[in-house]
């Protein structure tokens, strides 16, 4: 049983101005029990809607969203105890303290005041938690944010964007908190983010979404397999880097000049490149395959987004 | 987060009955507004207790007997220029008693506390008019108090964030409408009777208390329908204020509709008036009903139109309506995105 199944789901927001706007189009998803899973995409993407569509908050133009093995929106009421969830900003009441804040949820949920003390501690809200919420640093209000979300001791936790304006600690403090939670072999943590280090440091499992679609899902590492090119960087000595440039390129490769030395895309067996240089009488002093990291597979993989790709970084 | 530890998740949290209602009604008596007006509403109290017990007063003797003199002084200086009239010779056909009237009496001054420097406080009188007094002013904040404790949420978009702990839609609106309900019906009470405490102790100390034998019936059931009032006005404030997902909305609709379309709807056909919240309101309230009455060119010699606002009738029209713009505002909330 997946903690997240997605079918086939399509979501076209239908505003006064401008026409109708496609935020999910085609969406299929699993997401296994445990551990951390990812979930990246550029801005406007879709992660948002697919996250409010699993809780409830936006209904899907069509398709099906089941949650821990069961049909949402229908089974929500049932599975809402055992999910827990930060969506976007924070939202709370402006003029409550923190706490008190968190006493309302309790009191919806039937959750102890030593629990929600619990949670205050582990986001480290203690010491501020009687002052009202609209006095908080964004940073505070994502901590208060992610305590609600803790509460229940959700079995699937899902976490919007949680390191929004935290601080460099609080962003290293929250994810060893998710990657804490992920190893517990109870919780499943959905966790939805531009950050392409965050996904590549806490998560286990990625899904990389654009234009409202799932482009590429699975381990992290065989993401990042499938995103590996055949590419190769030659290292010559600079005497050679003209003719060794001339040589490839006759040779049929597909060569390109770079500062750390000539670049040549799909090679397939990188002995070929030696080969063809050795032939010509030019001995090589390097070569090195061409490693992918998350950020090339994922700016890859939405090049052709019709956004512009590089807000996901800037974000 | 610097004393991050691993939650205990596995331990799950400690039971206790969830309920939306407890919640809600957290939220009620936490938000300033509330404690505010609390606060305000006892000062008031106080403050009107204290001017009311100054301006009534009960007849004392020699408060009556300079009363009764200073009548009978009235009545001799009338008398004498009765007399004096009646010595001049009158216009042109007209008698003398057509032209200065007739002799002058202690009853052409009216009742005698008119001449009493303070009046007395009669339960007869007074009473009905301090509950209605204070039974609407209360409507007219449980209509503030209706808007705002909607008008927040959407402003502050928690209501996406009630969804994630309780998606039962109607749920969630039933319990802001149930607290809502309950508080305003338990303030109303507490006013109401405390009013009609306060008019009993002013009759006693500084008035009367004697009343006609069907008083008390009367009034028992209007100060019972001041009480449902507010209960439809804090609705009504809700309503609009769900409706339009704003607590200044509300407003704004409440003062366009009773400042220009219920005037321009008496001016277009004063027919129509019956349906008006401000008649029906009337019709509501007042001990007796609402009699609305026009004249115009149809009427027959002078006879004014005739529409008579039971109790019944104008209350069934204002529930119809506020459950008119509720039920719409719910069922919206109900279908519609939250994002
Ligand atoms: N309430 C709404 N009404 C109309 N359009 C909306 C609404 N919410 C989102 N959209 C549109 O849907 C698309 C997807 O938005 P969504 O918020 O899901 O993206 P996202 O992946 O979460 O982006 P980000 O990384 O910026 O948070 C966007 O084009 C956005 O403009
Ligand atoms: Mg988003």
């Amino acid at each position: 049983m997946g903690a997240i199944e997605i079918v086939d789901v399509h979501k076209t927001y239908r505003r006064r101005r401008g026409g109708p706007n496609k935020a999910v189009d085609g969406l299929d998803l699993v997401v296994d029990d445990g551990g951390v899973h990812g979930f990246l995409g550029p801005n406007g993407s879709g992660k948002t809607t697919t996250i409010r569509m699993l809780l409830g908050l936006v209904r899907p133009d069509s398709g099906t969203l089941q949650v821990l093995g069961q049909p949402v929106p229908a089974s929500l009421p049932q599975l809402i105890p055992e999910v827990g969830a930060l969506v976007e900003t924070p939202l709370f009441f402006p003029n409550f303290s923190g706490r008190t804040n968190l006493r309302i949820l309790g009191d919806v949920s039937g959750i102890s005041t030593s629990r929600q003390e619990e949670c205050l501690e582990i986001v480290g809200l203690r010491d501020r938690a009687d002052d009202r919420f609209k006095s908080y640093s964004l940073g505070m209000k994502q901590r208060l944010g992610i305590a609600a979300a803790l509460l229940k001791s959700p079995r699937l936790l899902i976490l919007d964007e949680p390191g929004n304006g935290l601080d460099p600690a609080g962003i290293r403090e929250v994810r060893e908190l998710i990657r804490t939670l992920g190893a517990d072999g109870r919780t499943t943590v959905f966790l939805s983010s531009h950050l392409l280090t965050e996904v590549q440091q806490v998560c286990d499992h990625v899904s990389i979404l654009a234009r409202g679609r799932c482009v590429a899902s699975g381990r992290v590492d065989d993401v990042l397999a499938t995103g590996a090119s055949d590419d190769v960087v030659v290292i010559l000595d600079p005497s050679d880097a003209d003719r060794g440039l001339e040589v490839l390129r006759d040779n049929g490769f597909q060569v390109s000049a770079q500062p750390d030395g000539i670049r040549a895309r799909d090679v397939g067996d990188p002995a070929r490149v030696t080969r063809a240089l050795a032939d010509s009488g030019i001995y090589l002093r390097g070569l090195a395959p061409v490693v992918a990291d998350l950020e090339s597979v994922f700016l890859e993989l939405t090049a052709d987004d019709a956004q512009d790709p590089t807000a996901a970084q800037i974000a | 987060m610097s004393t991050l530890t691993a939650p205990t998740t596995a331990a799950g949290p400690d039971v206790r009955r969830p309920s939306l209602l407890k919640a809600e009604a957290r939220r009620f008596r936490s938000r300033r507004l509330i404690r505010n007006l609390f606060l305000l509403g006892i000062i008031g109290y106080v403050a009107t207790t204290i001017v009311l017990f100054t301006q009534y007063e009960k007849p004392s003797v020699e408060g009556l007997r300079a009363a009764q003199s200073r009548v009978d002084e009235l009545v001799l200086e009338q008398t004498q220029y009765h007399a004096d009239c009646i010595k001049t010779t009158p216009p042109d056909g007209m008698t003398a008693d057509d032209y200065c009237g007739p002799v002058p009496t202690a009853a052409d001054f009216g009742d005698l506390s008119n001449f009493l420097p303070k009046q007395a406080f009669t339960l007869e009188q007074n009473l009905p008019v301090l509950s209605q007094v204070f039974g609407i002013s209360l409507a007219a904040l449980a209509f503030l108090i209706g808007a705002t404790w909607i008008g927040a949420e959407w402003s502050s978009k928690n209501l996406a964030s009630w969804l994630t702990w309780q998606p039962r839609r109607l749920r969630v609106m039933a319990a802001k409408v149930t607290v809502l309900v309950a508080v305003t019906v338990v303030a109303a009470t507490v006013v109401q009777l405390v009013w009609w405490g306060t008019g009993y102790l002013l009759a006693s100390t500084r008035g009367v208390t004697s009343v006609p034998v069907d008083f008390w019936g009367d009034q028992w059931a209007m100060q019972g329908r001041l009480v449902v009032y507010a209960v439809l006005a804090a609705l009504g404030g809700f309503a609009l204020a769900n409706l339009t997902h704003n607590t200044g909305a509300a407003f704004g609709i409440a003062f366009i509709y009773f400042a220009g379309i219920e005037t321009a709807v008496r001016l277009i056909n004063p027919e129509w008036q019956r349906w008006l919240l401000s008649d029906n309101s009337i019709g509501f309230i007042d001990r007796k009903g609402w009699l609305i009455q026009w004249v115009d060119e149809e009427s027959f010699l002078g006879v004014p139109h005739r529409i008579f606002l039971s109790h019944w009738g104008s209350g069934l029209t204002l529930a119809v309506a506020v459950t008119v713009i509720l039920a719409i505002g719910v069922a919206l909330f109900k279908r519609r995105d939250l994002s």
